[in-house]
């Protein structure tokens, strides 16, 4: 008996003393969320940290000048970060209750839609912090910062889209609009390739090889393409 | 007859020092009662203060392990600052859009009967190549309830009150960012009334001041 309650005694303790876990969201949860070009989702989260740089340094600077601009560089960083906030709460990515997880959250959508998560990018652009960090020293204005925080704003996803890439290499013999278009699941394996629809103008003796490679080339720069149109959406943005 | 006046002399003497005891020993105990009270309650102040103290030094003491780049869940506790004692929790809560770890950092202390928690969001960046990680802390909340940090229920029950605390601080935030900084300032203004006297002279400037960091997006 005394075994049986001290059993029951150590379960107790090791279910009230576990970490508390991201809370992944619910089934109506997930339908919720909006899928944000991610572009818009790192230039956000790259200005505040950039921001936040920016104000930390002036915040820890003994240079009165620069310290009269504390202020300033605080209400940039918090406009940042609200603008950050503001992108989750309307993607459904964030609820003040519970803790935060945009990253994993998104996957979860990405992952019900197509099938798979997105490559995030891991970067803390330390470079580009000490830059900043270099001008908050030198006595910029914050209107200055600010432009060079913008101008310094990715232009393409620096997170990649990993089905894109596999379905590309998949289709490789294939149109290449289809390689575009088939940007949903990973999994449908790829069908042989025809060899009857290929050899028509055969003007090489080993044209499948080369033509393979083409193929190859082709929709890299394809890939690359479709980054430069999302950077256009997002310039419009 | 000699004998007798002194036996009276004696009676009229022990009869003044019981009297005198008699008044003297409730005054004293009732003034060193009064300087008890008095004592006690700037003791009470002080352990509030003290408790207050430490558990901010436990939040920074979580920041520093964030930037030296001590990854992960961690929960340490009996941590020594001088002659007191904090707590301090990590909890990875998950993952922002550039692979950066984040967490609720949670610190606390207890002098007597005196709590102190401290629950804050970090964003904790990926060092390239090397330590010192950015960290980004924000949105601290505290309570004066006898939480414990590191048990789930606890910190569940200490998200969802400060959830509620943070629907309120998201509804002040689009006040913020939709009023105009006249209009801003002059209802700032206003409330001058609802201040400490002490406060009063000083509020124009710190509304200048809030005026100027004003979200305007």
């Amino acid at each position: 008996m005394k075994k049986l309650l001290f059993l029951i005694l150590v379960i107790f303790i090791g279910l009230t003393c576990q970490p508390v876990q991201a809370d992944k969201p619910d089934v109506t949860e997930v339908d919720e969320i909006q899928l944000r070009d991610p572009l818009e989702l790192e230039r956000a989260v790259m200005q505040y940290m950039l921001a936040f740089e920016a104000y930390t340094t002036a915040r820890r600077s003994k240079d009165p000048k620069v310290r009269s601009r504390l202020v300033k560089l605080m209400q940039e960083y918090r406009n940042a970060y609200a603008r950050f906030l503001e992108m989750l709460r309307e993607d459904k990515l964030y609820r003040p209750n519970r803790p935060k997880d945009p990253a994993g959250w998104y996957d979860e959508k990405h992952k019900k839609t197509k099938g798979y998560k997105r490559e995030w990018k891991k970067t803390d652009a330390k470079e580009i912090r000490a830059e900043v960090k270099e001008m908050v020293k030198n006595g910029a204005s914050p209107e200055e910062i600010k432009a060079f925080i913008e101008a310094k704003l990715p232009t393409a996803p620096m997170s990649a889209d990993p089905g894109l890439y596999s379905t590309t290499t998949a289709v490789t013999s294939s149109s290449s609009s289809s390689s575009t278009t088939s940007a949903g699941p990973i999994p449908p394996p790829p069908p042989p390739p025809p060899p009857v629809t290929v050899p028509i103008p055969l003007p090489e003796p080993d044209g499948t090889d080369a033509a393979s490679k083409d193929g190859d080339k082709e929709i890299d720069s394809e890939d690359t393409d479709e980054e430069d149109g999302e950077d256009g959406e997002d310039g419009e943005d | 007859m000699n004998i007798r006046k002194r036996e009276d002399r004696q009676g009229i003497a022990i009869v003044m020092v019981i009297g005198l005891v008699a008044i003297i020993v409730p005054v004293l105990y009732l003034l060193s009662q009064l300087g008890t009270s008095q004592t006690k309650l700037a003791f009470k102040y002080h352990e509030n203060l003290l408790t207050e103290t430490t558990a901010f030094s436990g939040s920074n003491a979580g920041v520093s392990r964030l930037r030296g780049n001590l990854r992960g869940y961690q929960s340490l506790s009996n941590q020594l600052i001088g002659d007191e004692a904090y707590s301090l929790t990590l909890r990875p809560t998950g993952k922002g859009f550039f692979e950066q770890d984040l967490y609720f950092m949670l610190a606390s202390s207890k002098i007597k009967n005196h709590h102190y928690a401290i629950m804050a969001e970090a964003e904790q960046f990926n060092p390239q190549p090397s330590p010192p990680v950015l960290v980004i802390t924000r949105d601290y909340w505290n309570t004066v309830e006898p939480y414990e940090i590191d048990q789930a229920a606890d910190v569940l029950s200490m998200q969802n009150d400060r959830g509620v605390d943070l629907l309120r601080l998201d509804e002040t935030r689009e006040y913020e960012k939709n009023a105009t900084p006249s209009q801003y300032s002059s209802e700032m203004s206003a409330k001058s009334g609802m201040l400490p006297s002490e406060l009063v002279p000083d509020w124009p400037e710190i509304v200048g001041n809030l005026t100027s960091e004003k979200l305007s997006m």
